[in-house]
């Protein structure tokens, strides 16, 4: 198969995804129009949206299956749409939470949900109205995210966060550690609950001799070294689920601290070993694993051999594949 | 099962074909600066036939674009890179570029692209909707 991913790269998901179809033996390409400081340029050629619009009759041509990320496609307005169903060819639309997470929607189960980086609602509605009706089905990584998008879609494949274990060499958080490292990467502060994480470690410095690093505006390969360093990580403790530092951490063998939103609990493995906190819990949670290094190493244990059986790029690429061979032109 | 991992494809940024010559050129500055390559060919779609016919690929010594060749244009022709021969029965051919890696990859401007044309009796012409493509193996 030729797979297209494009054109908003997210959590290095596009070239993670084709990196595994290659290993496949797909023809499988990226391109990406998102750049940041994070840098992801793994199986991706990296461009711009006006370049891409020129070639995109080129890229219609060539490629079988056109695997849309974020609400994105090639052209503007969705143009290309039509065309790609023209030919015949098949398309997919792979959403990622901030691209459709509408605000009321978003609060009825989550009090704590930070919505100020998606759009306004009657905006994103009006990109999944133009986009259903020529792709008539989505990927979305976990239960939080699909009932956003289920009333637009015939159907809505949930596809876990893929990642290349290779690089993640699990170092286990030491029991001996007298002065654990707890590090937190908000890429952004206000959606991950940044200033409730500080307040909260504020609070047990005064308690408990520990390091505490932020990491920010580093790319992404520099702060995996970092990771590496780490008793424990802290994720996003609003948005009711787990996300790319969280998979990746547990990759490393680390502990590590999430909110999952009370009724999607049951919708993840039972063997999930993310420690559940929320702004109200964040103390309590980190104090736990402060006062217990034999739980650290532990829930490292339980993490890499969680990531290793779900989020596995080889693993999910299974799935995606079988989902390109039953999806309709 | 063959590993394509260390495989970019890329698709032309230009391509225009006429009956049976194609023009195409490819920007290939997205490989990534830290890696190496070991190979580049090109991919050159065919109509399937039974015999064995000549392809002349040739190097572009001028600007052009898709627009511009719409009205007629010529662009001016350089050096021939290879007479690739196609196999019968098969709808693609390929030959190796990896003499032109680094002048595309770091001095774009002079980035004209090619021609391929087929050099056959039979009045053979290429597919009008599939585009040549690279296969750029890195380290």
């Amino acid at each position: 198969m030729r797979i297209l991913h494009g054109v908003i790269e997210i959590a290095g998901q596009m070239g993670t995804l084709s990196g595994a179809l290659k290993r496949r033996g797909h023809i499988s390409v990226g391109y990406n129009t998102f750049h940041t400081y994070l840098g992801y340029k793994e199986h991706l050629i990296n461009t711009t949206g006006w370049e891409i619009e020129r070639v995109s009759h080129h890229l219609i041509n060539f490629f079988d299956i056109f695997h849309f990320h974020y609400a994105s496609s090639l052209m503007t307005n969705y143009a290309d749409l039509p065309l790609i169903k023209s030919k015949g060819k098949k398309m997919i639309m792979h959403h990622w939470g901030n691209d459709v997470r509408f605000h009321d929607q978003a609060r009825v189960n989550n009090p704590f949900v930070y919505t100020g980086d998606s759009l306004p609602n009657e905006v994103m509605h009006q990109k999944l109205a133009s986009i259903s009706p020529f792709i008539r089905e989505a990927i979305v990584q976990d239960h939080e995210v699909l009932p956003y998008v289920a009333p637009y879609y015939d159907k809505v494949h949930v596809l876990p966060i893929a990642i290349e274990l290779a690089p993640f060499v699990p170092q286990y958080p030491s029991v001996y550690k007298t002065q654990p490292l707890i590090l937190h990467a908000p890429t952004n502060p206000a959606f991950k609950g940044t200033e409730h994480v500080e307040r909260a470690l504020m609070q047990l410095k005064n308690e408990f001799d520990f390091q505490y690093r932020r990491i920010e505006n580093m790319n992404h390969a520099q702060a995996r070294q970092l990771y590496q360093e780490a008793d424990i990580i802290i994720d996003q403790i609003l948005c009711g689920s787990y996300g790319l530092l969280s998979v990746e951490s547990m990759a490393l063998g680390k502990p590590v601290v999430a909110y999952i939103r009370e009724d999607l609990v049951s919708r993840f493995p039972p063997e999930l070993p993310i420690v559940n906190a929320n702004p109200n819990t964040i103390y309590e949670q980190v104090k736990r694993l402060l006062l217990q290094p034999h739980l650290r190493y532990q829930l490292g244990i339980q993490g890499r051999q969680y990531v290793e059986k779900y989020h596995d790029s080889n693993v999910v690429a299974g799935k995606l594949i079988e989902i390109y061979q039953n999806l309709q032109p | 099962m063959v590993s394509l991992e260390k495989n970019m494809y890329f698709i032309p940024n230009r391509c225009v074909v006429r009956g049976n010559e194609m023009f195409a050129s490819f920007n290939i500055g997205p490989i990534p600066a830290d890696k190496t390559v070991l190979s580049m060919d090109l991919h050159i779609p065919v109509p399937i036939f039974g015999i064995s016919i000549p392809v002349l690929v040739q190097e572009l010594a001028g600007g052009w674009d898709e627009a511009l060749m719409a009205t007629g244009f010529v662009p001016a022709r350089g050096p021939v890179i290879a007479t690739v021969y196609t196999t019968p029965m098969l709808n693609e051919c390929s030959t190796s570029l990896l003499a032109y890696e680094y002048r595309w990859r770091f001095s774009s401007l002079d980035n004209h692209g090619l021609v391929v044309q087929m050099l056959d009796p039979y009045g053979l012409i290429f597919p009008y909707d599939q585009p040549p493509y690279l296969i750029v193996t890195t380290d």
